[in-house]
């Protein structure tokens, strides 16, 4: 006996003909995902990408794609030429023009100069280390390596817990009294 | 009777293939920040786990870039940023604390100049473990005006999210205002944390 097409009949088949035709589209999508298990499908204009990142376990996304402009568009591409500082766990770090020999040396007159009571002090071409105290008693250690290209990376931590402030006013001291032999 | 077995067994090959696959709203543009024009949000996230809600957080690291021509005083940006992530965390649920935080708050600021990921991962040093990168996808380079905020699981070293916002910044905003700034900045970016913001958040 044929059976007569109910209206849920034509529903089902309606259903059927639109995944049918979308099929295609969704497998697409649907392996475009599968790539990165859990992936965030982020709709919308602003979100450009979705989780290939080259990076296993991470996605990314990005919104407000303008153009930007910047500051100081003049200065690019690595720490030369910028102030460029890392302070973590009370340690200052920063990568300054000198040699070893030349930034222990203006790092040493320039503590002197300041009232601070040099403790300590060695270097060689390689590296080279400095400790001083304040007035009250409060230690200034500062370690130097060389970091090639005629540049030192500058290690100082000021008491314990280090200070940045008083850290950078330092720096900037010793920096401007840095004399590179060979009149760089 | 065909059509009835088909009828049912679409929509479960359909719904099986998208196993895993969330749909979020889109981000709502950001809202204007003093100081700040045509920012733009860059977020990296864990994508393996449900970003934390709750917890105590400590100090990363702070980066600080800036050219010097701008005469910048980086403690000062420092201070700013830290007072703008100690109210804006408490927000997310996290808790400052000075000893053995769940999580490390890390931040760089570029100013005219700029960093890539892998010289703002080296500057971790041991507190943070970062994975390698694979196929020929590029690594995220940051340039001109941008703040990234780093939070890194402290047991672990691992990166769990790093939001990035770049924008035009207005170097002759009066002092008095630049906290304003950087509170409209961490909010900004804040927004997208754990997720991205449906529309009218």
């Amino acid at each position: 006996m044929r059976e007569q097409p109910t209206p849920i009949h034509h529903l089902a088949r309606s259903w059927l003909d639109t995944i049918t035709r979308t099929l295609p589209a969704t497998l697409l999508l649907a392996a475009a995902c599968g790539i990165l298990p859990g992936c965030r499908l982020l709709v919308g204009t602003t979100v450009v990408a979705v989780g290939a990142v080259g990076l296993v376990g991470y996605g990314v996304y990005k919104t407000g794609e303008a153009a930007v402009t910047g500051v100081g568009s003049a200065v690019s591409g690595g720490a030369k030429g910028v102030n460029s500082v890392v302070f973590c766990d009370g340690e200052f770090k920063a990568t300054c023009d000198g040699a070893v020999d030349d930034v222990w040396l203006a790092s040493a007159s320039t503590l002197k100069a300041n009232g601070f009571r040099l403790v300590s002090g060695n270097r060689d071409a390689l590296s080279g280390h400095l400790e001083a105290a304040a007035w009250d008693e409060e230690k200034i250690a500062v370690k130097l390596d060389d970091a090639g290209q005629g540049q030192t990376t500058f290690r100082m931590r000021i008491g314990t817990k280090g200070n940045l402030k008083k850290s950078e006013t330092l720096y900037n001291l010793i920096v401007a009294n840095i004399t590179r032999r060979g009149g760089a | 009777m065909r059509l009835t077995g088909l009828t049912i067994l679409a929509p479960l090959v359909f719904s099986a293939f998208l196993m895993g696959c969330r749909t979020d709203e889109e981000p709502t543009a950001a809202g204007p920040i003093e100081g700040v024009t045509n920012p733009s949000v860059e977020v990296l996230f864990d994508n393996t786990r449900a970003l934390p809600v709750t917890g105590t957080f400590g100090w990363g690291i702070s980066l600080l870039r800036v050219d010097p021509a701008l005469n910048v005083s980086l403690s000062e940006v420092e201070e700013r940023l830290h007072q703008s992530l100690l109210s804006a965390l408490p927000g997310e649920g996290f808790v400052f604390t000075n000893t053995s935080p769940d999580y490390l708050v890390g931040f760089a600021v570029l100013a005219g100049a700029s960093l890539d990921e892998a010289e703002l991962n080296r500057s971790y040093g041991d507190l943070l473990a970062f994975p390698a990168r694979t196929g020929a996808a590029p690594a995220l380079n940051y340039s001109a005006g941008v703040l990234i905020v780093d939070i890194v699981e402290s047991a672990h070293s691992h990166l769990l999210w790093r939001g990035a916002i770049k924008a035009d910044i207005d170097m002759q905003l009066p002092t008095d205002r630049k906290q304003a700034r950087c509170d409209g900045a961490i909010r900004e970016l804040l927004r997208h944390y754990p997720s991205p913001p449906a529309t009218g958040k």
